[in-house]
């Protein structure tokens, strides 16, 4: 769980993102995230602290590649940061946009009302 | 690593509270749901008992008159055998249906159940987002039309089971002792009659239900099109406009 190191520059991070990354699927990220991949995350790095991506990429349940083209979308937006050993961290933007993100849901779904069948 | 507010904790776990009341709403439509693809074996068991209870009565009371004629029989037993061979597939019918019903939401209550346990918040951010709400809606109108269906198909074979029970007492109790006989329309409709009175709370069951699955349908039409906005933003930024 250690992180520490200085962070990359940003097209130092770029290469390290896109190393023997699909590019399609870091592009179809920029497009439209899925918002669970992100919640998923932000969940394990909030719950674990600094992870590697590739254990990131295991305790996330996601490919490698697929997570590569997300963590450049959250790096993008500055929701995580990658230290030069590869470690991934969340920000603090990234923890309050999480939260915004489930109080915004919250919100919507605390007035559904639930019909109740007997 | 950054900690959680306490308030963030508890809008995590309230997500998770509704998230899986939503979820139960939907396993119930799924139930309805079964019902809608229940009514056809259910009326086609109804009918084949019914088709049987028929036979079973001409059946006996051909072999009574034809082969062992006893003046003293009073039909007794042709119209009991009726009666036994309907009612079971009745039952059988209901029991079939209901087996289908126990089962229809089984599987993917176990799924998002798990998936709120281990996942929480994001979990349930995950059932949202993949959700496939135009199925939804449908499974919403035709687990209606299910539930108004087999409650009609239910009704009737009650109704059938009723008209046979009372065509036994009229022609046993009536036509024997009193000598009286009343008409078959009659018989149909003090049955059917009967089988309203007594299957009130169904109907008003039903009926409620019905308006349930409506007023959830408006509800989640309307949150669906909320939720599509939702996406990642950074703290000071706004939401895109739909």
């Amino acid at each position: 769980m250690s992180s520490g190191g200085q962070n990359l520059s940003d097209p130092e991070k770029k290469d390290r993102l896109n190393s023997g990354n699909d590019s399609r699927e870091a592009k179809s990220t920029k497009e439209k995230p899925d918002l669970y991949v992100i919640a998923r995350i932000i969940a394990v790095l909030k719950e674990k602290g600094s992870l590697n991506r590739t254990t990131l990429a295991t305790s996330t349940g996601l490919a490698y590649n697929r997570l590569i083209g997300y963590l450049e979308w959250m790096d993008e937006r500055q929701f995580i940061k990658i230290n030069e050993d590869g470690y991934v961290t969340l920000t603090q933007a990234g923890m309050e946009t999480y939260e915004k993100l489930v109080r915004w849901i919250l919100r919507y779904v605390g007035k559904v009302k639930f019909p109740r069948f007997s | 690593m950054i900690a959680n507010s306490s308030s963030s904790l508890e809008d995590e776990r309230e997500l998770s509270a509704k998230v899986e009341q939503l979820m139960i709403s939907l396993d119930e439509v799924k139930k309805y749901k079964a019902l809608a693809g229940g009514v056809v074996d259910f009326t086609a068991i109804i009918l084949l008992s019914a088709i049987g209870a028929i036979f079973v009565f001409i059946g006996q009371n051909l072999y009574e008159t034809y082969v062992s004629y006893n003046p003293n029989n009073i039909g007794f037993p042709s119209f009991l055998v009726a009666v036994i061979v309907f009612g079971a597939g009745l039952v059988a019918g209901l029991l079939w249906v209901d087996r289908r019903v126990r089962w229809a939401a089984k599987p993917s209550r176990e799924q998002w159940k798990a998936q709120l346990e281990k996942e929480g918040a994001a979990g349930a951010i995950g059932i949202l987002s993949k959700l496939d709400w135009s199925e939804v809606f449908e499974g919403i109108r035709y687990s209606k039309l299910g539930f108004v269906m087999y409650g009609v198909v239910k009704i009737i074979g009650y109704w059938i089971l009723a008209f046979i029970l009372l065509f036994f007492l009229d022609g046993i109790i009536l036509d024997d002792f009193v000598h009286e006989l009343v008409s078959l329309p009659v018989v149909g409709l003090v049955s059917l009659i009967l089988v309203l009175i007594l299957s009130t709370r169904d109907l008003q069951k039903r009926y409620n239900q019905s308006w349930a699955l409506d007023s959830l349908l408006w509800e989640l039409r309307w949150f669906e099109s909320e939720f599509r906005r939702a996406e990642f933003v950074r703290p000071g930024e706004e939401r895109s406009p739909q």
